[in-house]
């Protein structure tokens, strides 16, 4: 039973003054939290605080924190894969197995010491818990240990990328010990099995740079420094993320003092906080690419002449200067330029000319003078500092120019998914965010996934992801993507390269050591206040 | 008085029921598959994967027995488990209903207060000029979209004058008081926490204070033009011959009969201000239930979606029942069988 | 004080109101004759002016006039708001009044109905048909007459209960009069003016609620200017308050309108019509 104090009259009385006379409340201002740090943030779209079953973007974002992983990817070199819990590891020839010797130094907030069981027991739950990031675990075959050190990751075929994949958040190493004893269950048949997932509400069981107080959907998330933490101890004590939806209200919260970093701001957050006083703006590339999806079964788009006249009718300047104001760049094909395969070379190569008058006799030439079509996409969403809505209408102003009429209809986001990956949308503005940092990851766009929804094959560029994905020689997989690349950029593509923006975050200028990484976001662990 | 009561329920019962039916229907009948939306792009390739999420929330039965287990299970109190967040339902709604209902009742309590304060005034006063304004005020009330409003006063009380604090229910930092209710102002009393209290109640202001504008334009026209006709009647008039002062009538005889509409508007008041606050929740960062039912919906969540449709048409009840018994203390000539 | 004759008011807030509404209404239709070009035109290097003497609302954020914006955004939120109050209201009328007039089963049936309405959260709802038949003013509409229609109805009914059983009604049934026809003839006239005051008063509301829906985004698709959208486009852009706060007094100034005009043709109607709650 819970005590319940008598409500008395007097605390009513007290309470009722003290609102009444409007006393100021707890101080917020920055002075009165030196060692904690407020992060205003749009976590509404975390499904759960699981590790091992997190997979959308605010799941890992809680996550990256808390838990460490085999190995990591670090700003600013986003390709190279450093070593995390594991301090070296060594690939078999045919690329299927990998074996890690762990770090000693590892210590979990319960005070049990990492051991390979933990790494065992966390890649196997992951894959077998059937979440929703589990698919990425499908490659995963079996995990022997060694010896407490030593473990060893046992593919069913040959992947060069899956040390990449390592890195994502769904493959975070849990201390086995305490999971096991809130339920957590490692075995085939996990998803009916595991009753930890409540648990980690409250609590977490990682080995990274802080620890979980407490989690509220859709309110707050609240973390505590780890004083076990093997890597260098983080300068904030406490890490508060508060839950604001609206990128103009976290700009006004900040302006105010009352978080310390804002990191969701639209491109107009960030043009209006540019020069003011006490605030700061830090810009990086996000891992948005976004592009327009031509679906080549409807009309006009099943013309080649056609989608090659669209690449040519875009202003992509006026995209990048006066939608996105600078903040992000343009894009020849949809890997992230500087990956692997897609140097910064190539992506000039690849870029369109605005060029309206080729792109009108390009029209002739397919014998379309006028056609109309619609253009879908999720509504009022932004892309970093790419504003879609805006998008839309500019695409739908190009486009006109040359003859195509595009009607907007814009749904929500939820809807908007599912019409994609349906195929319903007869042109789409579309987005890729990768799972990890791997070229692979983007070879989607061939292999029947994407490309299916636009009704478009290319079975050459197929075959080329494929075969690269088994190499695991550098120079061969880097030839092969570059191939990939200008296919994908090729006229007849479905695929038209919009942009990729920057994120956009904002701080107080009294922040430092702002370290992001564009698929796991803040190093929290690296913020100081001067 | 028990019976009628007591029927009154029953009566209610096939309306709830409906409600489950109906919500049941919709979120079924949508042509968006849940499966797509829920699972990431790369998860729906994998044909284990959807067959196993399939067949965790049934869809791989017919409806009828779909709706059927449902129900069963909301006989024994299970309200379901929310497809996004794998959390029962009643979960959910225990920690987003109470911030609900607390923002609506302190509301609903500024609505009433100002607004009969307003009407009285109004109707009591012989200055002309005084009775214009406060009609006026009623009208700029009602008139005043919630949304813009919101936004207007986060953009000049918050941002430009720091006279109230940002949005969302606690500064930040400080923990909520052990929940009891799950009704910040509540427990912290409960609690013997009146620091809490002050600064829950301070970022219910600026909230309470649009949901309230339009309340307060209602309730004062209502209760001025009942006063009105009220101190136009016969009663009023003998009192008032008898040699009773102006405003004892007013506060004695009249303001009770006058204030029967007010009671029935109040009662549609705080159902509206239960149910339809999802704009002001969103402006303000309250985690409220108008904000669960919004991205419920949005995420094609059908268990969360049929329990908050379900509360709402049960508070609706209530809500309804209360207003008739208000009549009953009010005005003692009124009876049921 | 209890001796105060009751006051006749003149009829000064219909006209106003009416004149204000009236105006509006002409604006929205005439905007293409007033406006110096179309809502749609975007100047992107010129997004983002503050109002002056050659943008007298400001420009928003593709560089569109804000005051050509507001002025086609009459159209959408006034149509809007006019049709679904007259299809909910003559679909509320005749459902009340039948379920009145005629009584029994049908009766219960309707009031369970409405109260299974009124109870149902209108948002989700809402939600449900953008999802299914995709957004838009039409079916935004569309949302708000299913959920709009039960206040209408219970009036009717109300109304036609205290009808019913005047002496001119039994006369006529006593004389031979179908029930249809006692219904068409003695029965509706007598409830039409309570709906028309039920209405003049609920377009405020549904004004409102449909720059709500458009705000949520589950009304209008952009570019329609329409007001509400206009708002919530406005809403991220607070140093550029000119985006959000004209559309939003549009809105308000034509609630207010709506309302002097509702509350004299209310007075003219029936002067001695009770407060209805």
């Amino acid at each position: 039973m819970i005590p319940m104090a008598r409500v008395s009259p007097v605390v009513v009385a007290v309470a009722l003054g003290v609102s009444l006379t409007g006393l100021p409340g707890p101080s917020t201002s920055a002075a009165g939290r030196t060692d904690v740090v407020v992060i205003a943030k749009d976590i509404s779209d975390i499904r759960t605080p699981d590790p091992s079953k997190s997979y959308d973007v605010g799941g890992v974002f809680l996550q990256f924190p808390i838990y460490s992983r085999l190995v990591k990817q670090r700003a600013p070199d986003f390709w190279k894969i450093q070593g995390d819990l594991a301090e070296s590891w060594s690939v078999s020839a045919d690329a299927t197995t990998y074996t890690f010797k762990l770090r000693r130094d590892a210590v979990f907030p319960s005070g049990n010491p990492l051991t390979s069981e933990d790494v065992r027991f966390s890649l196997l739950r992951a894959k077998n818990i059937k979440g929703y990031g589990s698919f990425l675990a499908d490659p995963l075959k079996t995990v022997e240990i060694v010896d407490p050190q030593t473990v060893r990751v046992i593919l069913n075929g040959p992947d060069a990328t899956f040390l990449a994949a390592l890195a994502a958040g769904v493959f975070s190493i849990v201390d086995s010990k305490t999971v096991r004893a809130q339920g957590g269950v490692e075995t085939v048949g996990a998803e009916s099995l595991d009753k930890a997932e409540q648990w980690f509400y409250s609590h977490s069981a990682g080995a990274g740079p802080y620890v979980l107080q407490r989690y509220t959907r859709e309110t707050e998330i609240v973390l505590e420094r780890n004083e076990k933490y093997y890597g260098p101890k983080p300068f904030f004590r406490e890490v508060i993320v508060k839950h604001i939806k609206e990128p103009g209200t976290q700009s006004l919260i900040l302006q105010r003092a009352d978080v310390d970093m804002a990191l969701d701001l639209s491109v107009d957050q960030a043009e209006n906080l540019k020069g003011k006083a006490g605030v700061t703006l830090f810009e990086d590339p996000s891992a948005y690419t976004v592009y327009m999806g031509l679906n080549t079964s409807a009309a006009p788009w099943d013309n080649v002449k056609v989608r090659e006249a669209v690449k040519y009718a875009i202003d992509y300047d006026a995209i990048v200067t006066g939608i996105m104001r600078g903040h992000g760049r343009r894009i020849g094909s949809i890997m992230m330029p500087g990956m692997l395969g897609f140097p910064e070379s190539l992506n000039m190569q690849l870029l369109y000319k605005h060029d309206p008058a080729k792109a009108a006799a390009l029209m002739k030439e397919a014998g379309v003078s006028r056609a109309s079509v619609p253009l879908t996409w999720a509504a009022g969403t932004n892309y970093g500092a790419l504003p879609l809505d805006r998008l839309a209408q500019k695409l739908r102003g190009d486009l006109a120019k040359v003859g195509i009429d595009l009607k907007l209809q814009p749904v929500q986001q939820s809807i908007f998914l599912t019409f994609y990956r349906q195929g319903k949308p007869q042109t789409a503005i579309g987005f890729w965010f990768p799972d990890y940092m791997d070229p692979d990851n983007w070879s989607y766009f061939v292999t029947g996934f994407i490309n299916k929804r636009l009704h478009w094959q290319n079975p050459e560029a197929a075959k080329i992801v494929s075969q690269a994905q088994k190499t695991a020689d550098a120079p061969s997989r880097e030839k092969m993507y570059e191939q990939y690349n200008r296919m994908l950029a090729a006229p007849d593509s479905p695929y038209v390269s919009l942009a990729q923006p920057t994120n956009l975050v904002g701080a107080r200028a009294d922040i430092t050591g702002f370290k992001f990484h564009p698929l796991y976001f803040l190093e929290m662990d690296s913020l100081r206040r001067k | 008085m028990g019976r009628y009561l007591v029927r009154r329920v029953l009566v209610a019962l096939p309306t709830l029921v409906g409600i489950t039916g109906v919500t049941f229907l919709v979120s079924h009948l949508l042509p968006s598959d849940l499966v797509l939306t829920s699972l990431g792009d790369r998860a729906t390739q994998s044909p284990a994967l959807v067959a196993a999420f399939r067949h965790r929330w049934g869809l791989d039965q017919p409806m009828m027995i779909q709706y059927l287990i449902y129900f069963g299970n909301l006989l024994h109190g299970d309200l379901g488990t929310s497809i996004a967040t794998n959390r029962p339902v009643l979960t959910e709604l225990a920690l987003s209903l109470p911030a609900t209902v607390e923002l609506a009742t302190v509301s609903l309590l500024a609505a009433l207060g100002a607004g009969i304060a307003l009407g009285v005034l109004a109707a009591g006063t012989r200055n002309a000029a005084v009775d214009a304004v406060a009609r006026g005020l009623s009208a700029i009330g009602v008139a005043i979209p919630t949304f813009w409003f919101g936004i207007l006063l986060v953009s000049t009380v918050y941002f430009r004058l720091g006279w109230a604090p940002p949005p969302g229910r606690l500064t930040v930092g400080l923990t909520a008081p052990e929940p009891v209710t799950g009704m910040f102002l509540v427990d912290a009393l409960l609690r013997g926490r009146p620091d809490l209290f002050a600064d829950a109640l301070r970022h219910m202001v600026l909230p309470a204070i649009v949901l309230a504008t339009v309340g307060v334009g209602f309730v004062t026209r209502i209760t001025r033009a009942s006063m009105l006709e009220v101190i136009a009647q016969d009663y009023v008039r003998t009192a008032r011959a008898k040699g009773l002062a102006r405003w004892s009538v007013v506060s004695r005889h009249a303001l009770r009969n006058a204030l029967i509409p007010v009671i029935t508007i109040g009662g549609t008041l705080y159902a509206q201000l239960m149910s339809g606050t999802v704009l002001t929740e969103t402006i303000f960062s309250w985690p409220g239930m108008g904000r669960y039912a919004f991205s419920s919906a949005a995420s094609l969540d059908f268990p969360a979606v049929m329990g908050v449709a379900l509360v709402v048409g049960v508070i609706y009840v209530i809500v309804n029942l209360w207003v008739d018994m208000l009549y009953v203390l009010v005005n003692p000539r009124v009876r049921y069988q | 004080m209890g001796d105060r004759p009751r006051r006749r008011r003149r009829p000064f807030g219909l006209v106003l109101g009416g004149a204000v509404v009236g105006l509006w209404g002409a604006v929205a239709i005439a905007a293409p004759l007033l406006a110096p070009h179309g809502p749609d035109e975007q100047h992107l290097e010129a997004a983002f002016q503050p109002p002056s003497s050659r943008h007298l609302f400001g420009t928003d954020d593709l560089g569109r006039e804000v005051l050509v914006r507001v002025l086609y955004g009459g159209r959408y939120t006034l149509a809007l708001a006019f049709s679904v109050v007259i299809v909910a209201g003559v679909v509320g009328m005749f459902a009340g009044a039948l379920s009145g007039y005629f009584g029994g089963w049908v009766d219960e049936a309707a009031m369970r109905t409405t109260e299974l309405v009124m109870a149902f959260p209108a948002i989700i709802l809402a939600m449900a048909i953008v999802v299914a038949l995709g957004p838009g003013l039409v079916n935004a509409g569309l949302a708000m007459v299913l959920v709009w229609w039960p206040p209408y109805a219970r009036l009717a009914r109300g109304e036609v209960l205290a009808v019913r059983s005047l002496e001119y009604v039994e006369a006529a049934t006593a004389i031979g009069h179908t029930r249809w026809g006692i219904f068409r003839r003695a029965i509706l006239p007598s409830i039409v003016p309570g709906m028309v005051i039920l209405a003049t008063i609920d377009l405020g509301a549904a004004i409102v609620t449909g720059a709500g829906l458009s705000f949520l985004g589950l009304g209008v698709t952009p570019p329609t200017p329409e007001w509400g959208a206009m708002v919530s486009a406005g809403r991220e852009l607070l140093a550029q308050w000119w985006v959000a706060t004209f559309p939003g007094l549009a809105i308000f100034l034509t609630v207010i309108a709506l309302n002097f005009a509702g509350d004299g043709i209310r007075d003219a109607l029936d002067p001695r019509v009770r407060v209805r709650v």
